[in-house]
């Protein structure tokens, strides 16, 4: 069920070294490419259908293809490490564990679009995954994988690692390019779209870390071989962060396409105790959640994720079992987004506030009859209305909860506290 | 000119403007915090978004810009239902304190609320508490609890004096508007934050809890502080100037003017000549005026000196050269000031520190140096909005040197201490007239307020001395005096104070020569 492309070498000793790497035949993709002209591995790149899997997942080759040729000021590659989705940890196994899978996909994609410095922006928080990539970097200078004349050919590239402070809002592409220049992270007006103007005003590609470890797999096996796995418009394989309580929770990468059922069931082994799983929220905490029925009927892959109403997004699968209550559960989600909206547009900026009070007064049983209402027309006010997509990411998870979940919403009003957590956990 | 259609509505707009400006070009009101258009586009406040024929979302009108055949939805219901829906977050932490907000009553929140928000409250939450009255420099007060956060404040000081003060700390709902460290708000164009502040979160140091807005009556007006002539409204209440804001004036001072400037209401209040003196003593103006006449009448017109003054207006200046020349006869007449120069810069301010000293030049009075005149002595000086001896103490000895010193003034200071006959006359705030900037640039200011006490303006001051003296002499009105001096003056010719306007109008050499017949600009 498993599909390891990227996972290949998670477990083998020292993956994360350079002898290691080379050995399971590491740069060998990268002396491919700078053979290749560069805007056939853009095309290859692009009839793999390889999607962003940051979030968003727009395709990968086209994202390059609107860099402009010809440009009087620097383009650069940023690559997203700000990992920062609840419930999203694959780019930190990736980081830890096969680093030089990403310096190579960020050289072959630089060669590609014709960049000479690329970032690395990576979160704060993330101590091991910084030390690996950092010192994959000075591996990678030191065997001339990067620095100048690559290889022996006449293509240089510099790699910079910049780790974040702390803010969930710098993984939004453009609050990534104001913070990595130095200023508050919250993102810029679109248009201008970073592969116009992007970091220090150049054109930019920004790519989430696992789209760039897909890079070298891709143009080292080839668009066809990648296609075989996934779906028509999901090809490859995805890695899922699964956590909640399963008996086995953990980074799956499985081909895209896969009935939810299976990672959830087989792969992870179910649910911890016997229980029942209540709610699932496939692609991160800003995602719309999925009820049991929906999300046990469900596949993984862009396309039916979004007939079922919600997303794939960033992979971090959540699981939630029977006893949780949602309102908590919210909650929680809530307290994120109001903490981390960056505060530039008022949608957000209030809006995330007031859902974050209206749902934790609801928790705590101090709720009124018309607060569901209240979340829903507030969601329906946030949803589309900002710079960036934080303010859509607290409302779609408070709209969906309150929504199908409406019964155990009710039951907090006028409850004095959880009734639900009062059963479960005593609390 | 792009076609576009705003409510199927078909306007023909300029190319390059966005839909705001479009709009309002159209006489619709979309409403906006962040967006201005001296600041740009930072497309933060999500009120004026609108929908767009064939695009999903709704889009920004600040950030959306016109193009041939685009047509927009201003006034749909979705539309209308998110400008209630971005001005009840706007409100959700707002302390709706606006019976003690100084902003009360030009306040865009308020304003916004009043036509395009109306919906019954839902808040029942506690709100967050921010910092309140800070000083964040010496004319600037702040309020963060009431900000909207526009930023307009911070691109402000980013942008046009580029000292960057100030920046929006924090995230989410605890955002707000702080300085830097050690870096007070204290730039020379501070002031301008105030006006640009949308709601009652920045304001005046000078100006908050002296006067209620809606009491006070606006004048277009000139900023005498310098020779940029800073376009302004007067505001003034019951005889009083209460303050000095900006009026757009794209050739002279754009949107802003400097903080130094906007206190120069000040001396239109204080130390102001009201009633004549005579040796000191208050008289009447009948009395005051018969005196001078007969003093002119006795002297010798050689023996008569005129110092006029950069102050005075260019209606002052002519009607003054005009009355010693065929009134009196004297031929001693020249505009002079010993004010030091002030500071300038790039962005507005100018070292000469008079409103009119171009003025003073086209009609052909400017002296830079007044010495020689004086000391030649005479029986009677008289000076003209001219507060020479308080640049120039030294000078007092010379002024001794006459037999009767005379002062027209509109403030006393030392130069009406050594008059023994003083005429109190109207400054700008309180006459028609023009004065012309250091471009060139002949603008008009409005009278705001009625005289004070017995004074009058220049010209009709010396008609009443010459009729005193028994001498046909003066106008009725402005319109008069310039139909006179636009004939007589070749850099005024083809001017008139209709065809200046409200932007001003280049003297005759400065224009293109096609623009040199009659027709204003702006």
């Amino acid at each position: 069920m498993e599909v390891k492309l990227l996972t290949a070498r998670f477990g083998t000793p020292e993956s994360w070294s350079i002898a290691s790497y080379e050995k399971s035949g590491g740069y060998q993709a990268l002396r491919k490419a700078l053979r290749m002209d560069p805007d056939a591995v853009t095309e290859e790149v692009k009839k793999s259908g390889l999607r962003g899997r940051g979030g968003a997942g727009f395709p990968t080759g086209m994202k390059w293809s609107f860099v402009p040729k010809e440009s009087k000021l620097p383009k650069y590659l940023c690559v997203n490490a700000d990992e920062s989705e609840p419930g999203t940890f694959k780019d930190r196994y990736l980081l830890e564990l096969d680093p030089h899978a990403i310096v190579e996909g960020i050289v072959i994609t630089c060669f590609a679009v014709g960049i000479h410095h690329a970032y690395i922006y990576i979160r704060g928080e993330f101590g091991l995954p910084y030390r690996r990539i950092q010192s994959a970097v000075e591996e990678a200078y030191s065997k001339g994988y990067l620095g100048k004349a690559i290889l022996g050919t006449g293509f240089d590239l510099e790699v910079t690692i910049h780790r974040g402070a702390g803010a969930y809002i710098c993984g939004e592409e453009t609050g990534l390019i104001e913070s990595l220049e130095g200023k508050k992270g919250q993102p810029r007006i679109k248009p201008p779209f970073p592969a116009v103007v992007g970091v220090f005003g150049g054109p930019t590609v920004v790519n989430n870390v696992e789209t760039i470890a897909a890079v070298p797999w891709i143009l080292g096996h080839g668009a066809d071989a990648y296609r075989k796995h996934g779906t028509e418009k999901s090809p490859g394989t995805k890695l899922f962060s699964v956590s909640g309580p399963v008996v086995r929770p953990g980074v799956y990468e499985i081909p895209l396409g896969l009935p939810l059922r299976s990672l959830v069931n087989d792969l992870c082994g179910g649910i911890r105790g016997g229980k029942r799983m209540k709610a699932n929220i496939p692609g991160g905490s800003s995602v719309p959640v999925l009820t049991a029925e929906e999300a046990l009927a469900v596949n993984l892959d862009y396309e039916s994720l979004a007939a079922a109403g919600t997303m794939l997004g960033s992979g971090g699968m959540i699981v939630i079992d029977e006893d949780t209550c949602m309102v908590w559960a919210l909650m929680i989600i809530e307290k994120f987004y109001a903490h981390e909206s960056c505060g530039q547009c008022t949608p957000c900026r209030e809006g995330t506030g007031w859902l974050k009070q209206l749902v934790a007064r609801l928790e705590n049983g101090g709720g009124s009859p018309g607060d569901m209402e209240k979340i829903l027309s507030i969601t329906r006010n946030m949803i589309g209305t900002t710079i960036c997509v934080l303010s859509d990411a607290a409302a779609m998870p408070a709209a969906s909860f309150v929504t199908k979940f409406r019964s155990e919403f009710d039951s907090h009003v006028g409850a004095g506290r959880c009734p639900i957590r009062r059963a479960t956990v005593g609390v | 000119m792009p076609r576009i259609y705003i409510d199927d509505r078909e306007v023909e707009v300029p190319d390059g403007l966005n839909l705001i400006e479009a709009a309002k070009l159209a006489g619709i009101e979309i409403p906006h915090f962040c967006y201005h258009p001296g600041l740009g586009v930072d497309g933060n406040c999500r009120l004026c978004l609108i929908e767009i024929d064939g695009v999903p979302k709704p889009q920004i009108a600040c950030n959306t810009f016109v193009k041939e055949g685009l047509r927009i939805r201003a006034s749909s219901e979705r539309v209308k239902e998110l400008r209630r829906a971005v001005l009840e977050f706007f409100f959700l932490n707002h302390p709706l304190d606006c019976p003690i907000c100084d902003q009360s009553g030009e306040c865009l929140l308020q304003d916004f609320y009043m036509r395009h928000g109306q919906y019954e409250s839902r808040l029942d939450l506690p709100k967050v508490h921010k910092r309140k009255v800070v000083d964040v420099g010496p004319r600037v007060v702040l309020d963060a609890e009431r900000c909207v956060l526009c930023a307009r404040c911070v691109r402000f000081c980013d942008q046009v004096p580029k000292t960057g003060e100030l920046r929006i700390a924090n995230r989410g709902n605890h955002s707000e508007i702080t300085v830097h460290p050690d870096k007070p708000l204290e730039n020379p164009y501070s002031l301008n934050t105030v006006d640009l502040c949308p709601v009652g979160a920045l304001t005046s140091t000078d100006f908050r809890f002296k006067c209620r807005v809606w009491f006070l009556s606006s004048a277009r007006s000139i900023c005498a502080g310098c020779a940029r002539g800073c376009n302004v409204y007067l505001e003034h209440n019951a005889g009083e100037a209460y303050r000095l804001r900006p009026r757009e004036n794209m050739d002279v001072n754009t949107y802003w003017m400097c903080d130094d400037g906007r206190l120069t209401y000040k001396r239109l209040n204080d130390g102001r000549c009201e009633a004549p003196l005579l040796g000191g003593v208050e008289s009447t103006h009948p009395q005051a005026v018969a005196e001078l006449a007969g003093k002119l009448s006795g002297a010798d017109p050689e023996s008569i000196l005129f110092v006029l003054s950069p102050e005075m207006s260019n209606e002052s200046l002519y009607a003054a050269r005009k009355f010693a020349a065929q009134a009196i006869g004297a031929r001693r007449v020249v505009a002079a000031s010993r004010k030091l120069p002030g500071i300038e810069d790039e962005i507005l301010r100018k070292a000469d520190a008079n409103p009119n000293r171009r003025g003073c030049e086209v009609l052909g009075l400017w002296s830079d140096d007044l010495t020689d005149e004086l000391a030649r002595g005479g029986k009677l000086v008289i000076l003209v909005q001219n507060d020479l001896l308080d640049h120039a103490p030294e000078l007092a000895p010379r002024l001794a040197g006459f037999e009767t010193v005379v002062a027209l003034a509109t403030n006393h200071c030392k130069t009406t201490a050594a008059a023994s006959i003083v005429l109190p006359v109207t400054p700008h705030s309180e006459c028609d007239g023009t004065f012309t900037n250091f471009q060139g640039r002949v603008q008009r200011f409005r009278r705001a307020m009625t005289p004070r006490g017995d004074a009058m303006n220049v010209a009709e001051t010396l008609r009443r001395v010459a009729a005193a003296m028994g001498r046909e002499f003066g106008w009725v009105n402005l319109n008069e005096i310039w139909r006179e001096m636009a004939a007589e003056v070749e850099e005024l010719s083809g001017m008139s104070p209709e065809a200046i306007g409200d932007q001003g109008m280049l003297l005759r050499s400065l224009r293109p020569a096609k623009d040199r017949s009659t027709e204003g600009e702006g």
